[in-house]
């Protein structure tokens, strides 16, 4: 059976190792194009050694299972998530605890004892709830500002403030360079640093800012440059 | 009053009398408007909690939102609280 390319067939699902169509045999004298394409396992070792992930506050997250984005194709699939490493979280973890305990560590100083006691509850209520939203609007920062690898773009999702979001992509065939920053004691210790993508793009740079593992990342991205690039000299198409 | 029972009166002054409205007055108010403030972030932070889950669709998400609609909640019951019976 000739495998053949079928332009009018949509997309197949990623589930099959092998997508071939038999639909529109082609002239003879027209190249033959064969829709095989292979998945992530099969070309990129540093996938095939991670198991797929469930654990969804995982910083670094091979092939996640139940994670998707708005802009995301059907028949694309997500590869690696990251986010940045737990440790860069530590300072603001403290100050929400400094936060909690100074209360009871200023408890000495009577700044209200010249009110009615009701305005001391008040004071310390208004001041919990501020520290229950510092909290949280930390923590949302740190699970929703992702970087997606799938296996046709690289994203960038940023949410700057409350009402700003960035969100950067890039086709993994317009990435021109990858560079991984590691420096210092504690980055070379809990292995995360930044990983630089130079897109051909409107986004000249797309940057994973400390996460974990950025050699594996970098490696990953070089082995997705590869395969799009064997895709092209090949005919094989997504 | 003699010298000495101004001298201890230094040390020892009176409160402000429960009595004095228009400082406790000021202090609702402040109060009032840091509460109204606060239920004012908490409604934007609901919207963005539900950019957040629409960007980047995880199985936490209800949970997400929850949470953002007990925060939104709390901060709705302390103004009123404040406004009630400070």
């Amino acid at each position: 059976m000739i495998e053949v390319f079928d332009a009018d067939s949509k997309k197949p699902a990623k589930t099959s190792s092998t997508r071939t169509s038999t639909a529109n045999v082609m002239d003879s004298t027209e190249p033959k194009m064969t829709k095989t394409s292979r998945t992530v396992d099969e070309y990129s070792e540093v996938i095939r050694q991670e198991a797929p992930t469930n654990n969804i506050f995982d910083a670094f997250a091979p092939k996640p299972t139940q994670v998707f984005f708005d802009s995301q194709d059907k028949s694309e699939q997500v590869i690696l998530l990251l986010r940045k490493h737990p440790i860069t979280q530590i300072p603001w973890l403290l100050v929400a605890i400094g936060l909690f305990l100074a209360p009871v560590l200023f408890s000495v100083v009577p700044f209200f004892d010249f009110l009615p006691s009701r305005f001391g509850m008040a004071a310390l209520v208004l001041w919990y709830l501020l520290v229950v939203g510092f909290i949280l609007e930390s923590a949302l920062s740190w699970f929703f500002n992702v970087y997606i690898i799938s296996d046709e773009r690289i994203i960038d999702v940023d949410f700057l403030s409350l009402i700003y979001k960035n969100i950067s992509s890039a086709k993994i065939d317009n990435i021109e360079d990858v560079t991984a920053e590691t420096g210092g004691a504690v980055r070379s210790i809990f292995d995360f640093g930044t990983v630089r993508i130079q897109t051909a793009g409107a986004s000249a740079e797309i940057a994973f800012e400390d996460v974990p593992h950025p050699a594996k990342v970098t490696r990953l991205l070089n082995e997705l440059l590869l395969e799009e690039e064997l895709e092209k000299i090949e005919g094989r198409v997504n | 009053m003699s010298l000495l029972q101004f001298a201890l009166s230094i040390n020892n002054p009176s409160p402000i009398s429960f009595g004095d409205t228009a400082v406790t007055g000021f202090f609702k108010l402040l109060f009032v408007t840091l509460a109204f403030l606060y239920f004012i972030f908490s409604f934007v932070v609901t919207r963005q909690i539900k950019v957040m889950r629409t960007t980047l669709i995880t199985p936490i998400s209800p949970v997400v939102r929850l949470i953002g609609y007990a925060h939104f909640i709390a901060a709705f019951l302390i103004f009123v609280a404040f406004v009630l019976f400070l």
